[in-house]
């Protein structure tokens, strides 16, 4: 995924306290954090106000980074920032709201859900929908649920054409090890000519899986 | 993990060709994705895209709805849109007034009322699909469904009577006497 964070900027030790730069740039800059680990801090302190304690608690259980929230299962971020709620603090525990743990859901899946379109990660279009991509995460999770289709009939030459059909519904609705449809294994070459924005969804999916 | 998915892959396939001459083409391959290229090179090249092609322009040529019984509008605006639709898999679509004029000369009831809404249609239906949405309600009024009739009865679903030309036949294994027999090739003389 091409990310391109904003350039970090180089802070004497006497200018820490100056207005000039936002909290959550001196935050960055004391620990010295670049490119997605910046960014990352950014979106969660700027953007949804995580407090600081929560940020590096995040970063103490292996989540520092925009690629690190990729492929992190839905209801798994639920049931670790509960057992963190529910530690005490003393055992390393943090507390974090219902409200924080679907935006670190929402987050998820956006990122992750453009990594597997191919698409680079947009800042600006996280922010403005970022309420609505808590209610894509919930959907989501639920759609992995659902059963995968019925499993095609076997083959026959005189119905290759429907036989073929049946087996790339099928693999489409089995969701592979990388979170694409199945169907990417035995996908066909794509026209050169179409534009990857007019392509839906499954199909930018399929085309970005290896 | 595209080795783990290929692999899933792969077990499909030779779950489906299993025992079928589909299996030969890939046996000696390891990966799902190779396993349907191959496939698809063999059931779906240029020959066989020819092959297909020429099936779908003969049926084509002699599909005609006269409303028989057996060959529904149904079936038959089925076939045709089965026909275009490889023809267009195999790059080779049909303009939609082609297809349009195919439908209406090969709506050959002979039924007045019929022949008349199909020059209707002609004027009105720019598309295919407006043109087989017309045709149905037509027919749906014209031709309701009549149940067809039933089948001739043969001796053996006689099960509530059991008896024919005055002979016991519920056990057929039975020993029959001469007269007996005699009675039920009477019973059979018409036939």
């Amino acid at each position: 995924m091409n990310i391109q964070p904003p350039p970090a900027r180089a802070v004497p030790a006497a200018a820490v306290a100056a207005p000039l730069f936002a909290q959550w740039e001196i935050e960055a800059n004391i620990l010295n954090l670049q490119g997605e680990h910046r960014l990352l801090h950014q979106l969660l302190r700027e953007f949804h106000s995580f407090s600081r304690d929560q940020c590096a608690k995040l970063r103490e259980e292996g989540y520092s980074s925009l690629s690190d929230l990729i492929n992190w299962k839905f209801q798994e971020i639920r049931s670790l920032l509960k057992d963190l709620s529910n530690r005490p603090s003393n055992r390393g525990g943090q507390r974090f709201g219902d409200r924080k743990i679907k935006e670190l859901q929402a987050l998820r899946w956006f990122i992750t859900d453009r990594s597997r379109r191919g698409l680079t990660f947009d800042f600006d279009l996280y922010k403005a929908e970022a309420t609505q991509y808590i209610s894509f995460a919930e959907i989501d999770s639920e759609i992995d649920k659902d059963e995968a289709a019925d499993k095609p009939e076997k083959f026959k030459y005189a119905s290759w054409n429907k036989w073929e059909e049946s087996v790339c519904i099928y693999l489409d609705s089995v969701i592979s090890k990388n979170g694409a449809p199945l169907s990417y294994v035995i996908r066909k070459d794509l026209d050169v000519e179409i534009e990857w924005e007019s392509l839906d969804r499954k199909t930018q999916q399929i085309y970005t899986a290896p | 993990m595209f080795n783990i998915d290929s692999k899933r892959v792969l077990t499909l396939l030779k779950e489906l060709c299993l025992d079928t001459e589909a299996e030969t083409w890939f046996r000696n391959i390891k990966c799902g994705r190779e396993a349907m290229k191959a496939l698809q090179i063999h059931y779906d090249g240029p020959d066989e895209s020819k092959r297909r092609k020429e099936e779908a322009r003969a049926k084509l040529k002699t599909i005609y709805y006269k409303h028989k019984g057996t060959f529904t509008f149904e079936k038959f605006v089925t076939n045709l849109y089965d026909a275009f639709q490889i023809l267009e898999k195999y790059e080779e679509p049909l303009y939609e007034q082609e297809k349009l004029r195919l439908l209406f000369n090969k709506c050959q009831n002979a039924h007045p009322e019929f022949k008349q809404e199909v020059v209707i249609c002609w004027t009105l239906c720019k598309t295919f699909a407006s043109a087989v949405v017309h045709l149905k309600t037509v027919v749906a009024r014209l031709f309701p469904d009549v149940a067809k009739p039933k089948t001739r009865r043969n001796i053996s679903s006689n099960m509530s009577n059991k008896e024919l030309n005055g002979v016991d036949i519920s056990d057929i294994s039975r020993w029959f006497d001469s007269s007996e027999i005699k009675k039920l090739n009477e019973s059979q003389a018409g036939r």
